[in-house]
């Protein structure tokens, strides 16, 4: 007898019952308000700036994206703890699936944080100028921040569940998202004036592109990124954290 | 039958908590997990609810796997577990409305299960300003939503002063009465425990050493009971008594008997006590000392 997969066994009404329950309770309702203030403003930037000049609009997308991710990131951050200290074991003796624990989480912190970014972008635009949403040179910046606000948050979730603990899915976040790529460029710019027969800020680019995906497309490549790099690494590295976060917490011994 | 553990080993690192754990839990039944600490009973707990997964062995739970059928399993089982580990930032309400939900019920069960568990009155305060017995009925509350046809206690008197324990227990056993559940409770407190069991399995280092109904160890390891019998004639009465088969000895004190009899026949005993209650010959009697924990000492010390 073949059984259903898991994933064809989720019930929505636990999901979105527990997803609730984290995002009021856990998370917290503060963290969501200054997401959706994040929002407002992010929309209102856009339609301040408009869409002409896009290397402006693609640094300030650049930063809200960096905020976007630091906010998702503390919200799932809350794992560690909810299964640190044991409430996810009582939340699991009653009927919700490991499986079904983890999608609430999902939905609570990046899936809401995604959510409110793309809109947070797609409406100004569609008011201002619905048919810029067409133009490569918008829409590519928006999908390549998007994914690194996605892998941001894949290392919270992995981290949470690998500690167990919300502050060290908090440090593991910020070292991805400042302490790792301050410190690349620091040690680069001081390489950089000691060795000047290789081009070191091309390299630190790179490896800054490692923590921040949206890097790679741009705009401290002014010679033109690589979009699908951006696209690629940003939704699949996070698209594994994700995958090997949900097996590592399904196959753990001890909740 | 409603638990069947098969040779279920379970080892945490270097520490091998179970080590080859077999028994089976009857339907309706009320079990005492009996062990010393560290023996694995709570261990075997999170591995029924499927909290933990054995490193080998077979778990079934009313015939399915913990943690391939997960809803299967969670939605017919209540678990009250050892630590306290409720969410201090939610009121009590909150929490329980919550979990009734996760169990497609409605907000009413939450008040319901409070108000069995005696907690009613403190629905609204926060979780973390609860005293120690009352998260414990909290925890009660909580194992009772949706009456679940399978109840696993994990030390549900501890922690509490002697009052809070009888009427915990108290509870308990209404509860069983009420709700028709099979109860697993884990504990080390025998004597009151003795109360409310009907089987036993006794556990020992992550052995289990015997397990069944409590009537047939008590007859296998050979272990009595002592009655207080209070009468008016003590002397004809302790005559009477002293020929049945299964009294081993009795004791004539002024007013009353102290009577040992075999375990296994204490309940016909209580039978005769209540008969000549009838005709005055007994004013009242009790179990003066449980033999629970010779049974426990005994089976424990042959393993
Ligand atoms: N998560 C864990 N990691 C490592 N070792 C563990 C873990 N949980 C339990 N153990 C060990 O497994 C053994 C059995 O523990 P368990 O808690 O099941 O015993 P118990 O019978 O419930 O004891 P107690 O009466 O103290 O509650 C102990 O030696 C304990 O130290
Ligand atoms: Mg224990």
């Amino acid at each position: 007898m073949r059984r259903p997969s898991a994933l064809r066994r989720l019930s929505l009404h636990r999901v979105m019952t527990h997803a609730d329950y984290v995002s009021t309770h856990v998370v917290g309702r503060s963290l969501l308000v200054s997401i959706a203030a994040i929002a407002v403003i992010h929309a209102f930037g856009i339609v301040t700036m408009g869409v002409s000049s896009t290397s402006a609009l693609a640094s300030m997308l650049l930063a809200a994206g960096m905020l976007y991710a630091i906010l998702a990131g503390l919200a799932v951050a809350s794992m560690g703890d909810d299964l640190g200290q044991g409430y996810a074991s009582l939340y699991l003796a009653h009927p919700l699936s490991r499986a079904e624990y983890f999608a609430a989480w999902m939905t609570a912190g990046p899936l809401v944080v995604l959510v409110a970014y793309l809109l947070s972008v797609a409406a100004p635009l569609i008011a201002l100028n619905p048919s810029s949403m067409l133009d490569a040179s918008v829409y590519l910046p928006v999908l390549c921040i998007a994914g690194q606000i996605s892998f941001h948050t894949s290392v919270a979730v992995f981290s949470s569940i690998l500690f167990k603990d919300k502050s060290k899915a908090i440090l593991a976040l910020l070292t991805v998202i400042i302490i790792a790529p301050t410190l690349v460029v620091f040690v680069g710019g001081l390489l950089a004036s000691a060795i000047h027969t290789v081009d070191i800020m091309s390299l630190v680019a790179k490896i800054v592109g490692v923590f921040h995906p949206a890097v790679f497309y741009m705009p401290f490549t002014p010679r033109g990124g690589s979009a699908s790099l951006s696209l690629a690494y940003g939704f699949g590295a996070s698209l594994i954290l994700y995958y090997l976060g949900y097996r590592f917490f399904k196959y753990r011994t001890d909740i | 039958m409603s638990i069947v553990f098969d040779n279920v080993v379970k080892i945490y690192g270097s520490v091998e908590a179970l080590r080859g754990v077999s028994f089976r839990v009857g339907e309706g039944s009320m079990t005492g997990l009996l062990g010393p600490n560290g023996a694995g009973k709570t261990t075997t707990l999170k591995i029924t609810v499927g909290l933990v997964r054995p490193t080998r062995g077979r778990v079934l739970v009313a015939g399915m796997d913990p943690l391939l059928e997960e809803h299967g399993v969670k939605s017919i089982l209540g678990y009250l577990p050892e630590r306290p580990v409720y969410p201090g930032f939610v009121s009590v309400r909150t929490l329980l409305r919550y979990l009734a939900k996760l169990r497609g019920l409605s907000s009413r069960y939450a008040e319901r299960v409070a108000r069995l568990a005696g907690l009613s009155k403190y629905m609204d305060s926060k979780i973390n300003a609860l005293s120690r017995g009352y998260l414990q009925r909290l925890g009660l509350a909580q194992a009772l939503l949706g009456e679940p046809e399978i109840l696993l206690l994990d030390e549900p008197t501890a922690n509490l002063d002697p009052a809070a324990r009888v009427e915990i227990l108290g509870l308990i056993a209404r509860l069983k009465e009420d709700l028709g559940a099979t109860v697993v409770i884990s504990s080390h407190i025998l004597p009151e425990l003795q109360q409310v069991v009907d089987h036993v399995i006794l556990i020992s280092k992550g052995r289990v050493v015997d397990y069944g109904p409590l009537e047939e160890l008590a007859r296998r390891y050979g272990v009595t009971v002592v009655f207080r019998v209070d009468t008016p004639a003590p002397r004809s009465l302790a005559r009477r008594l002293i020929d049945l088969d299964s009294v081993k000895g009795v004791l004539i004190h002024d007013g009353w008997l102290e009577v040992h009899v075999e375990a296994l026949a204490s309940g016909e005993l209580g039978g005769i006590l209540e008969d000549l209650r009838g005709s005055g010959m007994v004013r009242g009697f009790k179990v003066k000392t449980g033999y629970l924990g010779e049974l426990y000492e005994k089976a424990i010390s042959s393993a």
